[in-house]
């Protein structure tokens, strides 16, 4: 074996590379060129074993951050589309050199072109490109139209797609200058990379990329006169890879993340609905296409949008970042007239040139492309919803249902002849091959216009993805630009002292609430199932059966299953109902649809959840995924239940280490206590009347009290405060009054107070005063509660022939009327924490079947 | 001619509303036919009202109303002045071959409106859209010719149709109102390669002098389109009524389909039970002279 290692490193890694010709890595003679030199070198002290080692540790790195953006997760490894290889692209100082003053000059270029079509068009009537491409275009959005926009800057933060022909002749594929995608991946890409294989990057001053998301925020800053301007990132809120983007920029800037149901427009003005009322908003960085920010402006069925920003914007109100309509810039049909563009505009010749475009709109052109149609990638001329409404319908994954559009609508679609890019090393299944890539480089303008110095290749894949912001792509690479070229600039705007701090929009906290809310009857449910199977069900006398079955019956009800409350005996076989109150997924208030449920909330304000916390609650979904595929048993199901507490209890702790115990937090706390309270009340409201039915004080030890204890998670308690058997009234008073119980309503309605007193609202909107006179009020209510009058703190004895319990004297149904009543007081609290904080709202979560106790 | 308009909207709601916006497009042109003497907008409850020019020189008018509101009522109120202007008779009697030849050379400045829109999609109906304007035909005879055509075949039968109705369904029935009249007409024109454009305005229905009860439209706001004249003037038409347009009609907005002149576009928070109403009086007053 030894032996077979020493000839194998003999062996040179790149062979399968270059294959003895030239390449962008090495020169004819055989010798790496400069850029690459050091790279080649470390890779080549590297054995096989070790290089292989190497990838898998970056496969493991990405898929554990893909997960942060897969969809549902039915199965990790597909769900991600990401990859990155471990072999960088290097660029030189010259190549960058012209590339970045190409970049610059290309974006101040298109934006004179966005400002000119959407005021005096003279570029269309000089006749210097053909007017149609530019008034056919679907981003063209008449409505935006004679708008002034600051220093006619449409688009302030852009990228270009660019491709090596050859001997770094870099061509441009693309603008995406709209709604630039990917930065994300930049930063961690070279995260990941340098952490895996940090001996890359210690001969080489590689210019760092981290301050990229600092340069957007100074920049965001800057459109704004305020010292301390309140800046949102506007998001559709799909989930998918743009919302993990959006999420991971909003984090590293500071900045809250908005969806236009979040926002109001009055006296066109924009605010933030937030717990403390509608804060105003000064800068919004815009993530969501231009013809779906308002339907009013832009009419747009299939979207909600935010009625009036556009005249906000116009009115100066507002900024916002891209300038709406930016998107004219990507328009893929001016790409063949880029050169004249770059001319007209700056008066310059182009230093990056376009690849060959076609527009289908010409018939001769037309002509051309049908003839060399093998040749040739077909493109819509934007990646724009719009265009697709207009076609009337989206292709399928097929290139003939592309072309069978095309041939319908050829005024929407260009073709492009993209040069092979210049090959690249790229490590798979243990040796380099070739592969060629695309670089995207990104630009921030401004006074002094910035490239940002790094970027992504994206290799190679077939055809065009019509998805605007995804990164579909065989693998990603990261990008290394000298350091020594990149000149040291002063930020564009001094730092400010740190302001007031903005509250947190009503979405965010509603969506925390409710988290807290189903997470925490999550818990109940399986805890509560626990204890029942604790009980061995299946071994009891029929008779025994029927004591526990208003147990059962009770925590059916906490989980709204109403009818079961019904039954008077039991069914032959409670495995079925147990498997649906635990497993179904359609079933309203079953643990998997409630963790459902939270998980969706959560994903909704990925933003301000720790990764970690998003990591525990995606092992949890998984768990339950596989296990409801799994044939149930009484002993699986007991295994699942006693799994589900100890998971929820470690994201609960989670959450508690990692994540900001700020408002949001505090939220997530108000749901876990509010829901605990009525969680309990629900048991004791359908177990204390059987319960009293069923009482004879002659019973030795009343073995149901006791489980109904357990089941209520205080059995402890109870013991260490009464010292005694359990009796009807000393429950109700634990359970109702004990301070420091955590499963009594008193402690979840104290820690509920203490959790929105935290909130420090005021001023105008001092509502909070009024929920806290509530909830000292239901306090009240509790202390005077008529089945728990023995006062806690005088129960000091041993127990020994007490008074008979006063529960004794009250008939069942009193004893039902009493706890409904107090559930619904309990219950009352909701709408009042909806009407001060979150009202106005729609919510996922509101799920009417899961709280209609009845 | 005088005439006081007044254009009520109103909504009632079934469950409070809130954070209603609303652009409305109510204010009359100022052209060569029309000048305004006096307007004035109320809305209740009240609300500050801001404006700007659109991408088609409409004035549009905007307004917020956050707080909760069980009605709103837009009322826009104007005294305009019509005048009689009749077409250059030199372009109509251009044959329309000559007038393609001209539109062709115009095809940047008259590009919106020869492009299909949202209503008026281009290229159905081949047989119907091929009996007019033959390359020979006089241009004024040919646009006669259609507006005339569509008066005689199409009935025209109030509540029959919406907004959402498409020109195909209205062919097939056979019968509409003013906007299905005006944007079958835009398609027939723009697939010919005749600029026009939408018009949104008001009719006096009744002649009071002659009590002639023949115009339709009455009561309500009304629509027409108007076609591009060599030599730069638009000329507006109104196959509903069988005629040009005249001292009788005025012009609030214009644009390539209903949807870039909609009187009232607005939304709300609240249920969707909601009532509305548009009421729209027209009066003739004297001429003070």
């Amino acid at each position: 074996m030894r032996k077979l290692d020493e000839v194998r490193l003999k062996v040179d890694p790149f062979r399968g590379f270059h294959g003895g010709g030239a390449s962008a890595v090495f020169d004819a003679e055989g010798s790496a060129r400069a850029p690459y030199a050091p790279i080649v070198d470390v890779i080549r002290s590297c054995s096989p074993g070790d290089l292989n080692q190497r990838q898998q540790r970056l496969d493991f790195a990405v898929e554990e951050l893909g997960l942060q953006f897969s969809d549902v997760s039915s199965s990790r490894s597909s769900a991600n589309p990401w990859g990155l290889d471990l072999f960088p692209l290097s660029l030189s100082a010259e190549e960058w050199q012209l590339i970045s003053t190409g970049v610059v000059q290309r974006a101040l270029a298109f934006n004179a072109y966005a400002q000119d079509v959407y005021s005096q068009q003279n570029i269309l009537r000089q006749r210097v490109i053909p007017h149609d491409l530019a008034l056919r275009d679907p981003a063209f959005l008449r409505p935006l139209s004679g708008i002034e926009v600051p220093e006619g800057e449409y688009s302030q933060f852009g990228a270009f797609d660019l491709v090596d022909a050859g001997e770094g002749d870099w061509r441009v594929v693309e603008n995406h200058m709209g709604t630039p995608f990917g930065l994300s991946h930049v930063l961690q890409n070279r995260r990941i990379l340098s952490q895996v294989f940090p001996e890359l990057y210690e001969r080489v001053d590689v210019a760092p990329v981290a301050g990229f998301s600092t340069y957007l925020l100074e920049m965001l800053r800057a459109q704004s006169a305020r010292a301390n301007p309140h800046i949102l990132l506007l998001t559709s809120g799909q989930p998918g890879q743009a919302y993990f983007e959006e999420a991971f920029i909003a984090r590293h800037m500071g900045i809250s993340i908005a969806q236009s149901s979040d926002l109001l427009v009055r006296e066109s003005r924009v605010f933030l609905k937030t717990i403390r009322g509608l804060e105003p908003v000064d800068v919004i960085y815009r993530r969501v296409e231009s013809s779906a920010l308002d339907p009013i402006a832009v009419p747009n069925a299939n979207v909600f949008g935010l009625p009036g920003l556009i005249n906000a914007w116009r009115q100066g109100n507002v900024a916002i970042v891209n300038a709406p309509g930016a998107g004219v810039t990507d328009n893929r049909a001016l790409l063949r007239y880029s050169d004249r563009i770059i001319g007209h505009y700056r008066n310059e010749s182009p230093i990056l040139r376009a690849v060959e475009t076609f527009h289908l709109s010409d018939v001769d052109q037309r002509e051309y492309v049908s003839e060399h149609r093998e040749d040739l990638v077909l493109k819509p001329m934007q990646d724009h919803d719009m265009l697709w409404q207009i076609c009337g319908e989206r292709p399928q994954n097929s290139a003939a249902s592309l072309a069978r559009i095309v041939r319908k609508h050829a005024d929407y679609f260009v073709a492009q002849s993209i040069p092979e890019p210049a090959k690249l090393p790229r490590f798979k299944e243990g040796e380099f091959s070739a592969r060629g890539g695309y670089l995207r480089v990104y630009y921030i303008l401004g006074k002094e216009p910035i490239v940002l110095p790094g970027g992504m290749v994206r290799q190679k894949v077939s055809g065009h993805r019509t998805r605007r912001l995804t990164i579909a792509t065989d693998g990603l690479k990261d990008v290394w630009v000298p350091d020594s070229v990149v000149q040291d600039s002063a930020p564009k705007r001094p730092p400010a002292q740190m302001g007031e701090r903005f509250s947190i929009s009503s979405r965010v906290a509603e969506s925390l609430y409710w988290a807290g809310r189903y997470l925490e009857r999550a818990e109940n449910t399986a805890r509560q199932f626990h204890t029942l199977e604790r009980l061995r069900w299946d071994q009891m006398a029929h008779a025994e059966q029927r004591t526990y079955w208003p147990l059962l019956q009770a925590v059916a009800a906490a989980t709204g299953q109403s009818d079961v409350t019904k039954r008077k005996r039991p069914p032959r076989d409670t495995l079925p109902l147990s498997k649906s109150l635990l497993l179904d997924a359609n079933e309203g208030a079953s643990v998997r649809a409630c963790i459902s449920y939270a998980r969706n909330s959560l994903e909704r304000v990925r933003e301000v959840i720790s990764p970690e916390c998003r990591e525990v609650l995606e092992d949890i979904t998984l768990y339950l995924n596989a296990e409801a595929k799994r044939p149930v048993s009484r002993a699986r199901l007991a295994e699942l239940c006693a799994h589900m507490v100890s998971e929820l209890a470690r994201f609960n702790g989670t959450a508690e280490r990692t994540m900001p115990h700020d408002d949001t937090w505090q939220f997530y706390r108000v749901g876990i206590f509010f829901e605990r309270a009525v969680g309990a009340l629900a048991v004791l409201k359908v177990a204390m009347p059987r319960v009293v039915e069923a009482y004879h004080e002659v019973d030795e030890e009343s073995a149901d009290l006791t489980a109904l204890l357990r089941l209520l998670g205080c059995l402890d308690a109870y013991r260490r405060e009464f010292r005694s058997r359990a009796y009807v009234d000393r429950i109700c008073s634990l359970m109702l009054q004990a301070k420091h119980v955590p499963s009594s309503v008193n402690f979840c309605l104290r820690n509920l107070d203490y959790a929105i007193g935290t909130l420090s609202y005021s001023g105008a909107r001092a509502l909070g005063s009024d929920l806290s006179d509530q909830i000292h009020g239901l306090l009240q209510v509790l202390a005077d509660f008529p089945l728990a009058q023995s006062p806690m703190d005088e129960v000091g004895w041993l127990d020994a022939g007490e008074l008979p319990p006063k529960s004794a004297q009250h008939s069942a149904e009193f004893v039902g009327e009493a706890f409904a009543g107090l559930a619904e007081q309990v219950e009352a609290l909701h709408e009042r924490l909806e009407d001060i904080f979150f009202s106005h709202q729609d919510v996922f979560a509101r799920e009417p079947t899961l709280f209609g106790l009845e | 001619m005088r005439f006081r308009v007044s254009h009520t909207t109103e909504y009632k709601y079934a469950v409070p509303a809130s954070e209603s916006f609303a652009e409305l497009r109510v204010w009359p042109q100022t052209n060569a036919s029309q000048r305004i003497l006096n307007r004035r907008l109320d809305i209740t409850p009240a609300a500050k009202v801001d404006h700007y020019v659109d991408y088609f020189g409409n004035h549009v008018e905007f307004f917020t109303i956050p707080h909760r509101h069980n009605a709103l009522t837009v009322t826009s109120q104007t005294e305009v002045e019509t005048f009689a202007v009749e077409p250059p008779t030199a372009a109509l009697d251009l044959c329309v071959g000559e007038v393609r030849q001209i539109f062709n050379s115009m095809r940047y400045q008259l590009f919106e409106f020869l492009e299909p829109s949202y209503h008026v999609p281009l290229n159905q109906h081949r047989r119907i859209r091929k009996q007019f304007f033959k390359q020979a035909d006089s241009y004024g005879d040919a646009l006669r010719t259609l507006y005339t055509w569509i008066y005689e075949n199409f009935k025209y039968q109030s509540g029959a149709t919406d907004i959402s109705t498409p020109i195909a369904e209205v062919v097939r029935q056979r019968h509409g109102v003013c906007q299905d009249f005006a944007h079958l007409m835009l398609a027939i024109l723009r697939s010919n390669g005749i600029p026009a454009r939408y018009v949104s305005g008001y009719i006096e229905a009744y002649d009071p002098e002659t009590t002639d009860p023949a115009l339709i439209g009455a009561a309500a706001s009304h629509a027409w389109v108007e076609v591009y004249l060599p030599g730069g003037t638009w000329w507006g038409l109104d196959p509903t009524n069988n005629q040009a347009v005249g001292e009788r009609h005025i012009e609030v907005a214009v644009g390539r389909d209903y949807r870039d002149v909609a009187p009232m576009r607005g939304t709300y928070k609240g249920a969707t039970d909601q009532r509305f109403n548009v009421i729209v009086s027209l009066e003739r007053t004297k001429q003070n002279t």
